[in-house]
């Protein structure tokens, strides 16, 4: 992992085209302002890491078919 | 003269079926905590008014999801997809999009949730599919299927 030390007010580029730039530091919080394309997404890592939590309870499957054949959509 | 190819896989839950290739979806950067499974089967359950899929690996036959044809629960769910989505799943009309959200079941499925903050998106046109993160609204990961005024969550804030 690349580790650099930066100022608030001071960037980093990546690949020319994302700006990271170090807003404020209060306390141990560094807020982060982000200047990227639109095509590039961006999410705070706990995202990615409950939606791999919630796909591994949803692999666990506990489902009695019969369950679900017998089933009737109630929309109210 | 037209023909469907057919396959037959394993299965842990239904034992070894028949898909044809028209159901096997390629997902190219797999599902988020799944990554290394990139072949899946559609399968239509026939349950719940064609609401629910399964999602069945063809490369590991116990891993298998249960799907919901998100609208149908929940008809007024927003979702924006970025140029990349576009882009990876070659979408060229939003007609081919079909959207499904992962169901979780520990119980019954009284009970289940559904993941709408993690929608998969699959392009029908080209079989290719991807797990996104929707930005729009506040989406919960665990949102009960079935609890009365279902979309109240749902409608926070926008952008």
């Amino acid at each position: 992992m690349l580790v650099l030390s930066r100022k608030k007010g001071e960037s980093i580029v990546v690949n020319e085209e994302i700006e990271i730039t170090v807003v404020a530091v209060e306390g141990d919080t560094i807020r982060l302002g982000i200047k990227a394309p639109k095509h590039i997404s961006i999410h705070r890592k706990e995202i990615y890491l409950a939606i791999q939590h919630e796909n591994q309870s949803a692999s666990q499957l506990s489902l009695d078919m019969s369950e679900l054949m017998k089933f009737k959509m109630n929309k109210n | 003269m037209y023909r469907e190819d057919k396959m037959k896989i394993n299965t842990e839950r239904f034992g070894e079926i028949e898909v044809i290739e028209e159901d096997i979806l390629t997902f190219s950067k797999g599902i988020l905590g799944f990554e290394s499974y990139k072949r899946f089967a559609l399968i239509n359950t026939e349950g719940g008014e064609n609401s629910f899929y399964f999602l069945q690996s063809l490369e590991e036959e116990a891993l298998c999801f249960l799907m919901l044809n998100t609208f149908s629960l929940f008809p007024d769910y927003q979702i924006e997809l970025d140029e990349t989505t576009i882009e990876q799943l070659e979408i060229q009309n939003p007609q081919d999009v079909i959207i499904l959200t992962v169901i979780t079941v520990v119980k019954s499925l009284q009970d289940a949730t559904t993941n709408l903050q993690a929608p998969i998106i699959i392009n029908v046109a080209r079989k290719l599919g991807k797990q996104i993160v929707n930005d729009k609204g506040n989406y919960l990961i665990k949102q009960p299927l079935f609890s009365k005024g279902h979309i109240t969550e749902a409608e926070g804030q926008r952008g």
